[in-house]
């Protein structure tokens, strides 16, 4: 009789143990082995991706040079002082005069187009020249193929009043003071 | 009879008795198992605590700087690129300018690209009606030139012909050869 008590208190026991605590420990249990699979995959991943950076960045320094060009061409921050003096050097080179030099606006390319998650800043400088044709000539191309970068927007050219148009005077005419003005457009961040 | 009635007996008491010592062991493999898998259950997330102390390990320090590091060339080069890409040559308007003056025409300003891209707008005195003639003529062949106007034609008081034109170029004019 005892022995069929213990059966039955067995069996109450083992179903009350097994539904209340064995099942949900192992369900516990269970959902810890996945999550750590997850941990794993996560860290392998981040390990791969981890070297892949280091590879990158070993192969970047290749092309140090490259790169140094690109923070020369759009500097980190925009000087209005050094582009002009930059400019009058150049002029001065070219044996032309500037006769002004002004910022037209500054817009913000984040602001204008913010899809394209450029921080870049734009800025337009007028610049007034005089000098000759030819000089003129070398001076944009200067400007054009410079390692700061510069994109010319506009370019106006204003013949001297007295110069007449014929053609055996072409030599003499390019030595003629000619006006110009050039709309630039350099970036910064 | 008496027999029969012993060996149900006997069978009971035997099946009783199996039934006992498995349900003995059963209790005692539930409760084995119970801390089993607690144990297990401990272990393991010990195991998760620490892959992902190591994740942040590698997210937190070297991978952090690489990462922004990589991520500010690739910017600076995207954003040169793009620059570039978009880059017009308008020193190449001068000389085309200069091909496309008629020898008896004298361009006295010339703005090039500053309303507008590709756009060149220039004044001019030609000897005569009919060399002005000539000068749109080289214009309508040029296959670089899209579209002129000629506009404010009026005899100039100096003698020759002035004249206003607006050429629209094509835009590989301005690309970089």
């Amino acid at each position: 009789m005892n022995k069929f008590l213990t059966i039955i208190v067995s069996i109450i026991f083992l179903s009350f143990f097994g539904y209340f605590s064995l099942y949900p420990a192992y369900i516990d249990w269970q959902e810890d082995v996945e999550k750590l699979e997850k941990v794993r995959t996560k860290k392998e991943t981040r390990s791969q991706y981890f070297a892949e950076l280091k590879k990158i960045d070993e192969k970047l320094d290749n092309y140090k040079e490259g790169i140094n060009k690109t923070e020369t061409a759009i500097p980190a921050s925009f000087s209005a002082p050094k582009i002009y003096n930059y400019l009058q050097q150049e002029a001065a080179q070219n044996e032309l005069l500037v006769q002004e030099i002004s910022l037209k606006k500054i817009k913000e390319k984040e602001k204008e187009s913010e899809k394209n998650s450029s921080d870049m800043k734009e800025n337009i400088i007028n610049v007034n020249l005089a000098g000759s044709y030819s000089n003129f000539k070398k001076f944009i191309k200067e400007l054009e193929n410079s390692v700061r970068l510069f994109s010319i927007e506009g370019v106006s050219i204003e013949a001297p009043k007295e110069l007449k148009k014929e053609k055996e005077e072409e030599t003499s005419d390019k030595e003629q003071i000619f006006a110009f003005s050039i709309q630039l457009k350099v970036y910064s961040y | 009879m008496a027999i029969e009635i012993e060996t149900k007996k006997r069978s009971t008491s035997l099946f009783i008795e199996i039934l006992f010592y498995l349900s003995i062991i059963l209790l005692i493999g539930v409760i084995f198992s119970f801390f089993m898998f607690n144990y297990l259950e401990k272990n393991t997330e010990e195991e998760v605590k620490n892959t992902e102390e190591e994740i942040k390990k590698i997210t937190n320090t070297e991978m952090e700087r690489l990462e922004s590091k990589l991520n500010f060339v690739k910017k600076r080069t995207d954003n040169f690129k793009k620059i570039l890409d978009a880059k017009r040559i308008v020193s190449e308007a001068i000389p085309f300018l200069e091909k496309i003056c008629h020898p008896q025409v004298y361009f006295s300003s010339a703005t090039i690209g500053e309303s507008e891209e590709n756009k060149i707008e220039v004044l001019g005195k030609a000897n005569s009606y009919k060399v002005l003639e000539q000068q749109l003529m080289v214009l309508r062949k040029e296959n670089k030139v899209q579209q002129f106007n000629s506009e404010k034609i009026s005899k100039s008081k100096e003698g020759g012909v002035a004249f206003e034109l607006t050429i629209f170029t094509n835009s590989d004019l301005f690309s970089e050869k």
